[in-house]
């Protein structure tokens, strides 16, 4: 190898788990089950003629915006064409992400329809029913916003902006939108109606708004207090169900865990939010699956464009390529990282000794999480691969998909198993000695 | 400064190499990587080896705790392009308060926000406790790390300390149960040096509380009462303050408090407390919370010793309850149960139930832990009790041996288990007569405990108190009066002067002078251990029985025969409510009853005035 410095330069960066360049891109779908996940979500909207309400959730990493993606370009070159608004309600920046309730989440819809319309058609919407409402927010805004202007979408950026700069502004703002919930739906409704008009006369089939970034409403730091997306599906649920359109919200896979699961899945008809699983890389015979060989795709993809050989890298290839993709558990990222770590561990080409290495520091990192509430859920999944639910041990569920300590997968049933990279039971072992 | 190489452990030498790699290959590549450093000196030391190294790494000392970390970042990042961002003192902004909500989000966020900003590493450097934290409730940000590196030197009392299990009595329990003596009170320096000054970076409320609470466990554990009241109660106006009364942090000292009160003898405070913590712990976590099976357990073994027998069965069967959903039939805990239930069982007489459930604890810690796991050992050792009460004899000896023989491999020969199991063979010895055996058993336990405690302490006075009552079997009175009166002085000084092992061995000393005729003597000691038997047990407990008893035979002595009737009439009826209450007849009841007739003879009844006036006041007897 020439310039190894470069070339591990190179390396490092292609295994970079937040790029997504399509020339490195494997499809899981097969091995994990998710391409009826899409099509589903795709479908429902299809088919139905009323407004649809779907839910979303996946494990952190598991791809869940890569695959959001596709179903925007599903919906958009499609047989029948959609209008797609898609946009993260986190990185819109105009919300406080441990304490979000229905009011913002609103603006933000209508917001960014507004905008998307506007770039899309050059085209401004007019309501007086929803700009007679915006005359409250006026009135609470200290500063020049301005919704009589003729240009709607303006004014809510400058709505954004100074509620990201301003908290007291946003506690105005829920006291003034709070109590008329009702009838900001209906103007919003009444807006949404117009847009629908306009997409139509550009022969769209419908309007689809999808509301991403809702999972990562997760933070939980007062035990006392569910996290903000329980909080916030809970409360409004019935508001978040009554625009009129086709609307898609991701949520934490946590909540779709939760007690409220249920009631929250059944009024968004449908029994169970759609997962986003992992991929199976071993069948319960502890066979290799197809999922193992995307695996392999993945990293031999990345190393094919660095234009080396996998024998420069991984020293008997494929031992240690095995041991890293069994030790990933199936999450691409992990995969990603457990190499990323390695080549930092040990000298190239890397070794079965520095991929231990390099997992153990992640082992070492669950043994901090873990607690002794938590393993006794961890040894029923060990032997059962499936949750016993019940009242008392949600959190812990919850909590043990929520920072992967236990995997879901989806082939044919839905199944679980726990993270390759678990430390060993300390009880187990403490009890026997 | 300090030289990494002589002092960091191997792993923490391959991950400085890891993070030096790291730094040359990432170059161009944003990558977040978590260092976690066991004390500022090495995290200081690691830091500055590392700029020797490369160039261009760009340090940040988060000070300001009104600005986000990433706006920090970027005023200090126009200026040069670094190959590695070290963010430091993030514990600064966690100082004083549970956590900074926004640094979570922050953290949370950091791959939607950070990423687009950095070509170079971010390595966050956490102390270690601020790693065990964040990577419990900051999970997005856990999941977007591709580098944990730990940093720690060969001294491992520092590590040992951070390594602690999470809140929970229940493992502090067992955790101190475990440990030797010698453990204990090289644990309880500790704490109290780190509590005296912890760490700069450990300021953290949480970890402070956990070691007060440990703390606190251990004073009672050793039978430091003094200075663990003193100390719960400066806890318990915190928490009230910090936390208000109804948090669980506050419920955790009040059980402390309440075990402290029940260990030393002030049973109702005690109640009152447990109650009030079982309340807070229900109300925060609900009915099935596995930490009020322990606060059950205790409960119930309060209500035993004040005889509500009902109560404390009931309570047992909750935590019983509480242990099956939690860990299923096969587990030490509910054998745990089972034993207090044994030992309720064997104080109201259902020996044969009580035997049962011994067996069934003894055969779930077998299977569960091996048959020579020293959690057994009190449980073989009760069994030995009900095969002595049950005139089982031959069987008592074995077990009581291999009482003793795991107490001595588990916790050492200078243990107070070990000094218990001593304790109780001889009066094993002493009960069936084979005197010989007895008193060096008895001088062995009194030795361990001096060692261990000092010559002023519960656990020897209580050693000195059996020594005499065996001096007191074979006649050596005066060694006995000395042994007792030096036992009460302890006690009196411990405990204040109302505890029931002061009351016993008041008693004993009444029942000493009482036996060498020195009745003027007798008699106010044995009206002072029935006034502390009163106050501490109500007017219906067997224990007061047993002193009115005392007294009635005193009284008897003295002519004074119409007092004792009236007194052993009330010891009948004591004796009587126990029988009716638990459905099992009282073992002393048939000997109070002789006792009253014999009285009455004394006064001049006939046999059958007498019969009349016995089945007058226990008509159940004859049937």
């Amino acid at each position: 190898m020439k310039d190894t410095k470069e070339l591990q330069k190179k390396l490092y960066r292609l295994f970079d788990p937040d790029v997504c360049q399509d020339n490195l891109y494997v499809s899981l779908d097969k091995a994990r089950g998710s391409q009826n996940v899409i099509k589903d979500l795709a479908n429902k909207i299809y088919l139905s003629e009323k407004p649809t309400y779907q839910l979303l959730a996946g494990h952190r990493g598991s791809g869940k915006s890569t695959e959001l993606i596709r179903l925007k370009n599903e919906l958009k070159n499609g047989d029948e064409k959609y209008f797609v608004v898609s946009f993260d309600i986190v990185d819109a920046g105009n919300i406080e992400p441990q304490d979000v309730e229905f009011s913002e989440v609103l603006l933000a819809i209508i917001s960014h329809l507004a905008q998307e319309i506007k770039k899309a058609f050059k085209h401004d919407i007019k309501d007086t029913y929803l700009k007679e409402l915006l005359k409250d927010i006026k009135n609470i805004m200290v500063s020049e916003i301005d919704f009589t202007e003729i240009d709607l979408s303006i004014g809510f950026a400058k709505l954004s902006g100074a509620l990201s700069k301003n908290p007291e502004l946003r506690k105005n703002l829920r006291k003034s939108v709070s109590p008329k919930a009702n009838q900001w739906i209906d103007a919003a409704n009444s807006y949404i109606d117009k847009a629908r008009e306009i997409v139509a006369n550009y022969h769209y089939s419908g309007l689809v708004i999808i509301v991403d970034g809702l999972d990562k409403l997760t933070t939980s730091i007062d035990l006392t207090q569910k996290p903000c997306a329980e909080r916030l599906f809970e409360n409004w649920e019935t508001q978040l169900r009554s625009l009129n359109c086709h609307m898609l919200y991701t949520i934490p896979i946590d909540l779709a865990y939760s007690k409220s699961e249920r009631s929250i899945a059944t009024s968004f008809g449908a029994t169970a939010p759609p997962i986003i699983p992992m991929t199976q890389i071993y069948d319960s015979d502890n066979h290799e699956t197809e999922g193992f060989q995307l695996f392999e795709e993945i990293v031999k993809k990345r190393i094919h464009v660095a234009n080396v050989q996998m024998g420069d890298i991984f020293s008997d290839e494929t031992n240690v390529l095995k041991e890293i993709i069994t030790k990933s558990g199936g999450q691409p990222r992990e995969l990603m990282v457990l190499i990323r770590s390695a080549m930092t561990v040990g000298n190239w080409p890397i070794n079965k000794d520095d991929i231990n290495n390099a997992a153990k520091n992640i082992t070492n990192s669950y043994s901090r999480q873990l607690f002794k509430e938590h393993w006794k859920e961890i040894e029923i999944v060990r032997h059962k691969h499936q949750f016993e639910r019940s009242v008392d041990n949600d959190r812990i569920c919850m909590d043990l998909l929520s920072m992967r300590a236990v995997l879901q997968y989806r082939n044919g049933n839905e199944w679980y198993n726990l993270n390759p990279l678990l430390p060993d039971n300390p009880y187990q072992s403490k009890d026997k000695r | 400064m300090i030289d990494i190489d002589t002092i960091l452990t191997d792993e923490s030498k391959q991950n400085f190499n890891h993070l030096n790699k790291l730094i040359e290959i990432s170059e161009g590549t944003c990558s977040f990587a978590v260092a976690t450093f066991q004390t500022i000196e090495i995290r200081n030391s690691i830091i500055s080896n590392i700029n020797a190294i490369h160039k261009n790494i760009l340090i940040i000392e988060i000070t300001d705790s009104s600005r986000s970390i990433l706006d920090q970042v970027l005023l200090k990042i126009k200026y040069h392009k670094p190959t590695a961002i070290f963010i430091t003192n993030i514990e600064s902004l966690v100082t004083n308060n549970h956590t900074n909500i926004n640094l979570i989000q922050e953290l949370n966020l950091s791959r939607e926000k950070w990423k687009r900003h950095f070509q170079s590493p971010v390595i966050f450097w956490l102390p270690e406790y601020l790693t065990t934290i964040i990577s419990r409730i900051a999970r997005d940000f856990w999941a977007w790390i591709s580098h944990h590196l730990y940093f720690s030197d060969m001294s491992n009392w520092q590590k040992r300390i951070d390594d602690l299990p999470p809140i929970s009595n229940n493992d502090y329990a067992e955790l101190i149960n475990s440990m030797s003596h010698e453990d204990l009170l090289n644990r309880q320096s500790e704490l109290e040096q780190w509590l005296n000054n912890p760490p700069k970076y450990s300021q953290l409320q949480d970890i402070i509380d956990r070691r007060k609470n440990e703390l606190a466990c251990i004073y009672i554990h050793t039978a430091q009462y003094v200075k663990a009241e003193s100390f719960i109660l400066n806890i318990l106006e915190t928490d009230k303050l910090k936390y208000g009364e109804n948090h669980p942090n506050t419920g955790i000292t009040l059980n402390n408090l309440a075990q402290l009160y029940f260990n030393t003898g002030r049973i109702f405070k005690a109640e009152q407390l447990m109650i009030r913590a079982i309340e807070i712990f229900k109300s925060n976590y609900g009915k099935d919370y596995i930490g009020l099976a322990s606060a059950y357990l205790n409960l119930a073994q309060l209500y035993k010793t004040i005889n509500k027998f009902k109560i404390a069965e009931s309570y047992i069967k909750k935590a019983i309850d509480i242990y099956d959903r939690y860990y299923g039939e096969d587990h030490h805990s509910i054998a745990i149960a089972y034993n207090v239930l044994a030992q309720l069982f064997q104080a109201t007489n259902r020996l044969a139930e009580a035997e049962d459930l011994l067996t069934k604890a003894i055969s779930i810690g077998i299977k569960t832990l091996g048959k020579d796991n020293s959690i057994l050992a009190p449980w073989y050792n009760n069994l030995a009790m009900i095969y002595k009460d049950t005139n089982r004899l031959s069987e008592v000896e074995p077990l009581l041996l291999r009482t003793l023989e795991i107490d001595k491999n588990a916790y050492g020969e200078i243990h107070p288990n070990t000094a218990l199991s001593l304790n109780n063979l001889g009066a094993y010895y002493e009960h069936t007569g084979q005197m010989s055996k007895v008193e060096p058993l008895f001088i062995q336990a009194l030795e361990i405990d001096q060692k261990l405690y000092g010559p002023n302490h519960p656990a020897v006075a209580r050693d000195l108190n059996n020594i005499a009552n065996y001096y007191l079997d074979i006649s050596r009175f005066s060694e006995a009066e000395r042994l007792l009166t030096k036992s009460i002085s302890i006690y009196e000084e411990a405990y204040g002067m109302q505890h029931p092992s002061l009351a016993t061995a008041i008693s004993n000393l009444a029942a000493l002078y009482n036996y060498s005729k020195q009745y003027s003597k007798a008699e106010p000691l044995m009206l002072r251990a029935i006034e502390i038997d009163e106050v501490l047990f109500g007017p219906n407990h067997p224990n007061l029985a047993k002193d009115l008893n005392n007294l009635a035979m005193l009284y008897q002595a003295t002519s004074r025969t119409k007092e004792a009737l009236s007194i052993a009439k009330r010891v009948i009826e004591i004796f009587l409510e126990f029988s009716r209450k638990t459905g099992h007849q009282h073992t002393n009841l048939i000997d109070s009853i002789n006792n009253y007739g014999n009285l009455l003879i004394d006064l001049g009844y006939d046999r059958t005035e007498v019969d009349n006036e016995l089945k007058l006041i226990a008509p159940e007897l004859f049937k």
